[in-house]
């Protein structure tokens, strides 16, 4: 049952590929400016842009450079980056290696500190504790990482010098866990947002469940309050919050690019911002397509987990 | 032998002389320019490494494709070119060359090369090499011609015609017109030696694998993350004191200051001019400073109406206040302009030009009597870039002075690459850029900027600027041998120019360049090489 | 699939007010008295009518001129307090507060026209989309899951990037993004409508088909929609001012949070509080939609799914 679900759910994904490829195609070529003379350098010649124009085939009708796109793509060919020299795709998966670490550690940080404080919270509801902890929620919903960075770089890298203020490894290099100071403060800033939202649908979610009749009724036949927590409330309090970490893996993917800024953490955001910067047309369609597909696969993946963990759902026809 | 020639090797063996070495007559180790300087105290000491925060990633390690000055800087490690100019005289000493000679009628330099040197990868440098090399870009039949398009040997070699190899240790060049600054544009890197070797295997290649003769030769490199080279133990000249150079690409200038200051890095330039003083009260980091070759001018087309009256473009210089302009918005990391060539350029700066300056009062005055009551102007500037300063805030400074003395100014700021393409094109009423010479000779700035037979696009003379008798200055320069009669048509130049004002020359910066303290021997130039292998830790 | 920002956060400082209201008041003053009962949606509120006051007045509060002709760069990055610049100056010698005020007017602005224009055509596309079903739907449906592949920063930094920067490309590029979202939460919503009686007598009746979308399921949703927007405002500011950030959004010299922010990053070891206002600012103001939003939440007893 699940596995025809799988395969109908991944041919699903097939033509939102096609879509997402579309779409970024047709961004890119409203760009303004000719590709050709910015990658030809200032003063070239015009026998040399017209070389590069050839070179690229940027001189063809736009179906035929879409439909040349999309077959590359399909191949795995997201062409060549102009400034780089190597294959988009190559530069990509490097690239996408370091976002992925700077993702997964924070949202790690955000799944574990939002459900630890939606749980206290909840537990405690309408208490001091969880006014406070819901206030401090929403008021971390509300920070833009690109101040809090620069705040937490003043105060911990430049005031207390504890951790390093940006990059991601020492210059020489002593063993794969030195990155963990350089990860710490990017990590903490791309967090905070999800954590405060993930603790409020924690919250939200284990007080509507602990007032539903079974766990009344769990407690009238007498069990403890701790094992009626873990035991019955949490697991199906967690249902929800399992889809919304689901969906923040996607935000944390798209929110990198500003905190890679911030900390020049080399990853696939910044080197997207930086292709935009130089113009590298291949670099910034492949980068975006990539983090599109990686999105569509983070979905995929949530929705498959999700059937697994909650046994009311069971998908037929739409 | 001609003039220029003979003094500067009489000078080249003074600095060798006075760095301890005999000028090298042979296989000997070679004159290092200021090899002095870092040896004043208890000696450098080996090991280490200089980490090296640069604003861009190296766009190319294909010394011959380099095109811009922050990539050249580090293609300078690991190349070495034909000759260098000295760090802190006008001066051209050798390198791969040890000698060079102009022919009697001007139409071909013999150049000496140095024996002894080996590529990184083994392959011996001689004639056949250079021919190789400088091939590479002039003959369309070579078979590494199709690399790249040779950017910085088309601005400044293409006079020479062909290169003929006449000993194992000798070539030849053979122009096609006579071309006085020609030593001068060899120190730039399309004269850097690349192996032959590697050439033919990698082609292309060379742009991530580079193999050169220099003091540093390639390990590894993440682009975008970091680059690292390592002690070519068996340099020719002195070898490099650290065991690696490593340049960090960081872009954002604020986190270059927050990478020194927290030991990320040891090394780096372009700070935020606010900065500067920050770094100054730090007891651990270190500031050296020199004018520079830079101008920062605003370009008049000759293509919008009122900017074809001379009135109009002399008002627009006298509207503005240098001085507020380089201790305010600048902190003082500028210095008021006068021309285009500052101070950096030494006896070839006409001592007579005009300030123009900070005279709102005769400027109205001047567009009264051009009959010019408003006038509404476009001005595009990039966001930021290469050589540009702090455009924004210079820009809206001179927003506000201009407003002063009723020129309406909109701001139209680009994105670095896109305002490059409109500015080479000429394609403004009025726009800003800073612009550095790769040399110290005056043929650079005369030529490519203002010379009428450098319109765009072929040429970067974007304001559109003709004047028959500036030409031939000009081209005097380019072409007469004599000292003399190029500093006399250079200064008479200079005048026509600043009497015309098709650019309004406002600062020149003053190069900053910042290190923590345990970094020593490092002697600044006036370009943008620096002498990587004298830099040691203390 | 779950929406993807955070900031359209289901509020929950109280569980839902379904408290049975007496037949004599009206349902208005039953959602202001359900509204009121949270203080800091009260306090979320005013702090924001505060700052909406303050931007919409800058014309005529006595304020330095935000983008002075003759700058006075003697005086630049005076802090706090310093005397003729209350809040102190930028790095060309400009009035901070009046800056401020004035750039407020462009973020809010940026935040709230962005959202409105996600809003209308997201309503439009989930309206027709719900109502017509079939393939109107499925080719929404598709439209709509295509868009919501891209994580929205990046996708809107690539149209600004493409179409050039500026803060109307800017606005309209975060506007494109968050359209799937609102067309989502419309069409669920009128899919469920749908099979309820008052709709299908409507159509019984041989109402027109204008007339049952924008009579009956449009007012149906609208609690729903002014829910949803409040607090999409605050994420479209964000979204905005970081696009400013990045140098795509609004350009020099005119005044707005985010550009602020980022040239005020280059002096803040000299000058933080040029850097560190405009940040506050954007904090406060996203902060308070969302306490805005929760309160209308409670007010309308309208919940945002999940």
């Amino acid at each position: 049952m699940l596995s025809a679900f799988l395969l109908r759910r991944l041919l699903a994904t097939v033509p939102i590929a096609v879509g997402v490829a579309t779409i970024v195609f047709a961004v890119m070529r409203f760009v303004p400016g000719d590709p050709a003379a910015l990658l030809a350098g200032p003063n070239a010649s015009d026998d040399v842009i017209r070389a590069i124009r050839a070179e690229y085939g940027l001189d063809d009708p736009l179906v035929v450079q879409y439909v040349r796109w999309l077959g590359r793509l399909v191949r795995g060919d997201f062409g060549e980056s102009i400034f780089l020299r190597r294959p988009v795709l190559a530069e990509v998966l490097d690239r996408f290696g370091n976002t992925a670490i700077l993702g997964a550690a924070s949202l790690a940080l955000a799944a574990a500190g939002g459900i630890v404080a939606g749980i206290l919270a909840a537990t405690r509801a309408r208490s001091l504790v969880d006014r406070l902890v819901m206030f401090l929620a929403l008021c971390g919903v509300g920070l833009p990482v690109f101040w809090t960075g620069m705040v937490l770089i003043v105060i911990f890298a430049v005031q207390l010098r504890w951790l390093p203020p940006q990059g991601m490894s020492p210059p020489v290099r002593q063993g794969p866990f030195d990155i963990v100071p350089f990860l710490i403060l990017p990590a903490v800033t791309l967090a905070l947002p999800s954590l405060a939202f993930i603790a409020r649908v924690t919250r939200m979610s284990m007080v509507e469940v602990l007032q539903q009749d079974y766990i009344r009724a769990a407690r009238a036949k007498g069990l403890a309050g701790h094992a009626v927590l873990w035991g019955h409330a949490l697991k199906n309090a967690l249902i929800p919050v399992v889809t919304i970490v689901g969906a923040q893996a996607g935000y944390l993917l798209g929110g990198a690019v500003l905190v890679e800024y911030v900390f020049g953490w080399p990853g696939l955001g910044l080197l997207i911002v930086n292709g935009i910067n130089s113009r590298d047309y291949p670099l910034v369609q492949g980068g975006i397509v990539f983090t599109a597909f990686v999105f569509v696969i983070i979905n995929l993946f949530v929705d498959v987990l999700y059937t697994r963990i909650d046994p009311r759902i069971r998908y037929g026809g739409r | 032998m001609e003039t220029i020639s003979r003094r500067t090797f009489l000078a080249a063996s003074a600095a060798a002389a006075s760095s301890g070495l005999l000028a090298a007559c042979g296989g000997a180790p070679a004159a290092q320019p200021a090899g002095s300087t870092g040896q004043t105290t208890a000696g450098p000491r080996r090991g280490g490494a200089i980490v090296y925060g640069s604003p861009i990633d190296p766009l190319t390690l294909d010394a011959h494709a380099v095109s811009d000055n922050y990539t050249r800087r580090v293609a300078y490690a690991i190349y070495d070119p034909l000759v260098r100019e000295s760090p802190d005289k006008t001066e051209i000493l050798p390198a791969l060359a040890e000698r060079w000679e102009q022919a009697s009628d001007g139409m071909s330099w013999t150049l000496s090369l140095r024996r002894g040197v080996k590529f990184h990868d083994g392959t011996p440098f001689n004639a056949e090499a250079a021919k190789f090399n400088l091939d590479r870009q002039i003959n369309p039949d070579h078979p590494n011609n199709k690399d790249g398009n040779w950017l910085f040997y088309r601005l400044f070699l293409t006079p020479i015609a062909s290169v003929d190899v006449v000993d194992e240790y000798t070539i030849r060049l053979n122009l096609k017109q006579r071309y006085a600054p020609l030593m001068n544009y060899l120190t730039t890197n399309p004269s850097y030696m690349i192996s032959p070797k590697a050439l033919r295997e990698l082609g292309k290649g060379v742009a991530d694998r580079p193999v050169g003769t220099g003091p540093f030769r390639f390990s590894s490199w993440q682009k975008g993350q970091q680059l690292t080279l390592e002690r070519n133990p068996e340099y020719w000249g002195q070898t490099a004191y650290a065991d690696q150079l490593i340049v960090r690409p960081i872009p954002d200038a604020q986190s270059r200051l927050l990478a020194l200051q927290t030991g990320q890095i040891n090394f780096t330039v372009d700070l935020p001019p606010d900065s500067v003083d920050i770094v100054r009260g730090d007891s651990r980091l270190r500031v050296q400073q020199r004018v520079s070759r830079q101008h920062w001018a605003i370009q008049l087309s000759q293509r919008f109406q009122p900017f074809t009256d001379q009135r109009v473009r002399q008002a627009i210089s006298l509207a503005l206040d240098r001085t507020a302009l380089t201790r305010d918005v600048l902190r003082g990391t500028g210095q008021p302009a006068r021309g285009p060539f500052s101070p950096a350029f030494g006896e070839w700066v006409a001592r007579d030009l005009p300030a123009n300056d900070n005279q709102p009062d005769r400027a109205r005055q001047l567009l009264r009597e051009a009959g010019v009551d408003t006038l509404d102007v476009r001005f595009l500037i990039p966001s930021g870039g290469t050589g540009m300063q702090q455009p924004v805030p210079m820009a809206e400074f001179i927003q506000g002075k201009l407003a002063a003395v009723g020129i309406r100014v909109t701001l139209d700021v680009q994105e670095f690459a896109a305002y490059v393409q409109r500015w080479n094109a000429g394609d403004f009423q009025m726009s800003a850029r800073g612009i550095s010479s790769v040399t110290f000779d005056p043929d650079n700035y005369l030529n490519s900027l203002f010379n009428s037979i450098n319109f765009p696009p072929q040429g970067l003379n974007a304001a559109f600027y003709r004047n028959e008798k500036f030409d031939e200055l000009a081209s005097t320069v380019r072409r007469e041998s004599t000292p003399t009669v190029r500093r006399n048509a250079c200064h008479e130049a200079q005048r026509i120019l600043m009497n015309d004002m098709p650019w309004v020359f406002v600062d020149h910066e003053i190069a900053m360049w910042y290190h923590a303290a345990e970094v020593n021997g490092f002697v600044m130039r006036d370009n943008v090489e620096v002498d990587w292998n004298l830099l040691y830790l203390a | 699939m779950a929406d993807a920002k955070p900031t359209v956060a289901p509020l929950a400082l109280s569980t839902r007010g379904t408290q049975a209201s007496s037949a004599s008041v009206s349902p208005r003053a039953q959602a202001w008295r359900r509204f009121r009962r949270h203080p800091l949606a009260v306090a979320g509120t005013v702090v924001l009518l505060t700052i909406v006051a303050l931007a919409l007045a800058a014309p005529v509060l006595p304020l330095a001129n935000p983008t002075p002709m003759e700058l006075q760069t003697v005086n630049r990055l005076r802090p706090v307090g310093w005397p003729g610049y209350l809040l102190g100056s930028d790095e060309l010698g400009r009035d901070l507060l009046s800056r401020l005020v004035w750039g407020g007017r462009t973020s809010l602005l940026a935040g709230i026209g962005a959202a409105l224009l996600s809003l209308v055509p997201g309503v439009a596309l989930g309206l027709t989309a719900g109502y017509f079903r079939g393939w109107v739907d499925s080719a929404a449906t598709h439209l709509i899951d295509i868009v919501m592949a891209f994580p929205g920063v990046l996708l809107a930094i690539a149209i600004v990037a493409a179409a050039g920067p500026g803060l109307t490309n800017a606005m309209v590029a975060v506007a494109i993004v968050g359209i799937p979202l609102y067309a989502r939460l419309v069409r669920g919503h009128v899919l469920s409508l749908r099979e309820r009686e008052f709709i299908q007598a409507a159509e019984a009746l041989g109402s027109s088909t204008p007339r049952i979308l924008f009579r009956h399921l449009l007012p149906n949703c609208l609690p729903l929609i002014i829910v949803a927007g409040t607090l999409d405002v605050g994420a479209k500011l964000i979204a905005t001012a970081s696009l400013s950030f990045l140098g795509l959004g609004t350009q020099a010299p005119q005044p707005d949070w985010g550009a602020m922010l980022a040239t005020g990053r280059q002096f803040f070891f000299v000058a933080p509080h040029v850097a560190l206002l405009p940040g506050l600012l954007i904090f406060l103001t996203v902060v308070s939609f969302n306490l805005l939003g929760e309160g209308l939440q409670e007010a309308l007893d309208s919940r945002l799914p999940l």
